[in-house]
């Protein structure tokens, strides 16, 4: 067998190690009790250095000049469909696989010792790979199915760790807010292969760049490049749908680093450089990602500003620089985003990885150089007007109101309705006058049996338990 | 064969009878009514190994003749039933296994075998007047329920579409007698017999037919009996009546293959009809507080998708519909089952009243995230096959449908993991502070949630054999493919 396809079929398990990984943690989790942290350590630095060698072939695959296109046959065929099952590996595609390979290993490293004897440690590294496999298929994919698949990985994975700390109620809502725009936005990457199967009849990335050059339409390219795009600004917190990212702030700090400092919030323009030569067909399109990567990198670095915690600080920064990433995409600098995204991914994630010691940084950098960069920015500041400075800080310490006005114009009418109309079907069934029963608990057999003397109080005091309103509260 | 054949929807008639007439001692009855249900599951895998790869309408396996009047008893496997039978054996294997003992006497026991032999009569009849008898008496046990509930609107709702099933029904058998009658056909209530014989059945019939499918699959505005049933009829014996395929069974069983003229009418309105469903069902569901009406309104918005996908008319749309109505059962009677296992330790299935569980129950919590990943089509679970083949064929001609399915999902994402939050994550209510006692998923549910995790990824990563099983049933139903499809050319 040639060097080549030896390499090219390594290099195809290279989502696949992590997510082997994953199953062997979840496996040792079915029997009752705790697994060793030293046995989910070893498995995921193991399956992470097989992901990590995976990714430095696909890079001497590239060198070596052997085929980009790996065609892997068919996941499923039936009735005149298939889902094929097709890698594209690149210049791009092969050099971020190996920087997801590295900063997942560096991150395992670091985690095995900050995380050590904490309550979710299993399941940080259960979902730490099970990230690293979605994360490597959307970058390897090579097809929008396909990216789809570790799209969606990636975004699960993010959720979850967001509700890490799951006792706090914090956390959990915070992790609903990026459920819901994740789940939002993600719309667009699917109407992004819907559209483009109806133009190009492929969503094949390689086929359809080819088909696209034929059969220039503006209006399908439109709309297969505004879908894009709409996917991309969900991922990448841009505005309007970027309020998500402070908050995701809630998880551990090495979760943060990796997910939202560096990999899974720059997979929005990893989507837009992977479609460059679609979007290119739709100069409205790429007028729409500077526009909204200007907006998002004035509005965050504002916030950032203002931002009273070191993690959120870091995130607002995040923003301003993937804001500025989309502009670089918008005006066709593809090298530069790619280099951009490369250095500010690296940069960032060491940055959220030391944001726990942001405030001895700090004094240590004052007492060193006597003053910092925020004392220069300050300086800067006070030359501005006292008026505009007040309304300039009062706009952005409201994070510029995008996420009440969302509340308020989508959030608040859709939830209104489905109670609405959840309220006319009740009367129409005359059931609204009924308190909703609470049914007795059951006995359960012994020697599990529940005393119930404590259930039938639960049950009975529950009847006049008034629900607690910040529980209410919808996402 | 006819033995297994008679044994799948006989032995768990049989079984209620002696459960509730003659056996006294509730471990007794449940001994019996889980050993039953094993031997059915059994023998309905059996079944599916031997016949599934069959096509539709080719096989004949058991001919008994007339048995009253013109009741002709007929039965067979092919691939639309094949896989249908061991899940809802399955289905009513985890419910009798699930429940818990205090609730699993003589009465409910024998109504989940009822239900269980009723569905299995009905999937496997290739008889009108035999699939409209199972199909009713799949109903009773669900409607005796809600007159004993207390709750007269609930009767009232459970009557109105118990009673428009049984007239519809009733009228249906009739006319195709009456053709029967009319153009010499030996058995005129036969399905196979009258594919066969040429003559084109009244249409009246097909839409009779198809009015009882959307009913029962709770197609808006016929849903309501099933929303409240869900949510408000006692669980166990309501889940297998109300969660099951036999409303998609009807429309690919009798109405495809049989009415294509009605089908090619209807088509694009119930198209929308189904789109509409979905809307409605996930707009519903996102603002419940209520588990099991969440799960109710979620069941309702997946059947949107099906009859949206059925009646696309082809061949991707349609084997597509065919895996969610199947897949659904599986994923929303799992979620289902926790609910009821929520409701039997908490004493409620109000979120507002929970919350933090997850400390007192992992596995439970476990179960309910991956159940509820799987129902909105997380990539490698079924229901992404189905979704993925579903949306594929409504593109061909309903491109603004599909993309209404796919925000649709979206939706339902958004309200699955929302009542997996309230219930499971975050602080405990005060209410669900005091429940000390709150235990995780034990033996059998524990093991039944596995189970049905377990089919949802292996069917999702290795889809072809269950695709295989149904080619034969919908190169069957292509004959009706609409004639000006555009095909569109494959990635």
């Amino acid at each position: 067998m040639p060097l080549d396809v030896w390499l090219a079929r390594f290099v195809a398990l290279t989502p696949v190690w992590p997510a082997l990984g994953a199953v062997l943690i979840a496996l040792m989790l079915v029997p009752k009790g705790r697994p060793a942290e030293r046995a989910v350590a070893r498995i995921a630095w193991f399956a992470l250095w097989l992901g990590f060698m995976g990714a430095l072939g696909g890079v001497a695959l590239r060198v070596i000049g052997g085929p980009s296109d790996l065609r892997l046959g068919n996941w499923y065929e039936a009735f005149e469909y298939s889902f094929p099952l097709v890698l594209l590996l690149d210049g791009l595609s092969a050099s971020v696989s190996l920087l997801i390979a590295v900063l997942l290993l560096t991150t395992c490293k670091f985690s095995v010792n900050y995380l050590h004897r904490e309550p979710g440690y299993v399941r940080f590294f259960l979902l730490m790979l099970l990230f690293g496999a979605g994360m490597q298929l959307l970058v390897l994919a090579g097809s929008i199915e396909l990216m789809f698949i570790g799209w969606e990985l990636v975004g699960m994975t993010s959720i979850l760790l967001v509700a890490f700390f799951h006792e706090r109620a914090g956390p959990v809502q915070a992790a609903i807010r990026v459920l819901v725009t994740y789940r939002i936005c993600d719309i667009g990457l699917l109407l992004g292969g819907v559209w483009l199967h109806h133009w190009l009849h492929t969503t094949v990335w390689v086929d359809a760049f080819a088909a696209a050059a034929v059969h220039a339409a503006p209006l399908p390219a439109l709309a297969v490049a505004l879908s894009l795009v709409f996917a991309a600004m969900g991922k990448s917190a841009q505005f309007p749908v970027g309020g998500w990212l402070p908050r995701a702030m809630e998880g551990p700090t090495a979760s943060s680093a990796v997910f939202y400092g560096s990999l899974s919030v720059h997979a929005g323009v990893y989507l837009l450089l992977r479609a460059a030569p679609l979007i290119e067909h739709s100069p409205a399109a790429r007028a729409a990602l500077i526009v909204i990567g200007a907006v998002t990198a004035v509005m965050a670095s504002l916030s950032h500003k203002v931002s009273a915690d070191a993690k959120s600080a870091a995130a607002y920064a995040t923003a301003t620089q993937v804001g500025l990433m989309f502009v670089t995409c918008g005006l066709g600098f593809y090298t530069l985003a790619t280099v951009h995204l490369i250095a500010h991914a690296t940069l960032r994630y060491y940055q959220f990885l030391r944001t726990p010691s942001a405030l001895q940084d700090a004094l240590a950098r004052r007492a060193a150089l006597g003053r910092t960069e925020q004392d220069e920015a300050a300086a800067l500041w006070e030359r501005v007007g006292l008026r505009r400075r007040r309304a300039v800080f009062r706009l952005a310490i409201e994070r510029f109101a995008v996420e009440t006005a969302l509340d308020r114009w989508l959030t608040r009418p859709i939830m209104g309705l489905s109670r609405w109309l959840d309220r006319l079907e009740n009367r129409f069934l005359a059931l609204h006058d009924r308190p909703v029963p609470l049914a007795r608990p059951a006995t359960l057999s012994p020697p599990h049996g529940s005393p119930q003397s404590a259930l039938q109080a639960s049950s009975h005091s529950s009847l006049e338990a008034k629900a607690d309103p910040q529980r209410g509260v919808e996402p | 064969m006819s033995g297994l054949v008679l044994s799948l929807w006989l032995v768990p008639l049989l079984a209620a009878g002696v459960v509730q007439g003659l056996l006294h001692d509730p471990r007794q009855q449940r001994g019996v009514a889980i050993g039953v249900a094993w031997l059915v599951f059994a023998a309905a895998l059996v079944l599916l190994v031997i016949n599934g790869s069959d096509d539709a309408f080719a096989r004949d396996d058991i001919e008994l003749g007339p048995v009253f009047l013109s009741l002709h008893y007929h039965m067979a496997v092919d691939g639309l039933n094949a896989v249908l039978l061991p899940m809802t054996a399955a289905v009513a294997l985890a419910a009798l296994l699930s429940a818990p003992r205090s609730d699993l006497r003589g009465d409910t026991t024998a109504r989940i075998l009822v239900v269980e032999g009723a569905l299995l009569g009905a999937l496997l009849s290739f008889d009108a007047a035999l699939l409209s008898l199972f199909w009713v008496a799949s109903m009773v046990p669900l409607w005796q329920d809600t007159r004993r509930s207390g709750s007269r609107p609930l009767h009232v709702i459970l009557t109105l579409a118990f009673g428009a099933t049984i007239a519809a029904l009733l009228v249906a058998v009739v006319l195709l007698g009456v053709h029967g009658a009319e153009n010499g056909l030996p058995a005129p209530l036969d399905l196979l017999a009258i594919s066969r014989a040429g003559v084109a059945p009244p249409a009246a019939v097909g839409w009779l037919f198809l009015f009882v499918g959307l009913l029962r699959m709770g197609i808006v505005p016929m849903h309501l009996w099933l929303t409240a049933a869900a949510s408000r009829a006692p669980g166990y014996s309501a889940m297998l009546a109300v969660l099951t395929p036999l409303g998609s069974f009807a429309l690919a069983r009798v109405v495809m293959p049989l009415f294509p003229q009605v089908c090619e009418q209807a088509s694009s309105p119930l198209v929308i009809l189904g789109a509409v469903t979905a809307v409605y069902g996930a707009l519903l569901a996102v603002g419940q507080h209520d588990l099991r009406r969440v799960l109710a309104y979620f069941w309702v918005s997946q059947m949107g998708l099906v009859l949206a996908s059925l009646a696309a008319l082809n061949a991707p749309s349609v084997a597509g519909a065919l895996m969610q109505a199947m897949s659904s059962v599986v994923e929303v009677g799992g979620l289902m089952l926790i609910a009821l296992e929520v409701e039997a330790r908490a004493g409620t299935t109000d979120m507002r009243l929970l919350g933090g569980l997850v400390h007192r129950a992992p596995r439970m919590a476990t179960g309910f995230l991956l159940l509820s990943a799987a129902a909105v089509g997380f990539p490698g679970t079924i229901s992404f096959v189905a979704e993925d083949l579903a949306i594929q064929g409504l593109l061909r001609q309903h491109e603004v449908v599909a993309g209404v399915m796919l925000i649709v999902t979206a939706v339902n994402g958004i309200t699955l993991f929302k009542a997996f939050k309230q219930t499971f994550l975050g602080p405990p209510s005060p209410h669900a502070e005091r429940l000390r006692s709150f235990e995780d998923l034990r033996g059998w549910e524990h093991l039944v949630a596995v189970a049905m995790m377990g089919t949802l990824l292996v069917g999702g990563i290795v889809p072809a054999p269950l695709l295989a099983i149904r080619t034969g049933v919908v190169e069957a139903l292509k004959r009706i493919e609409l004639p000006d499809a555009p095909t569109t050319h494959e990635p």
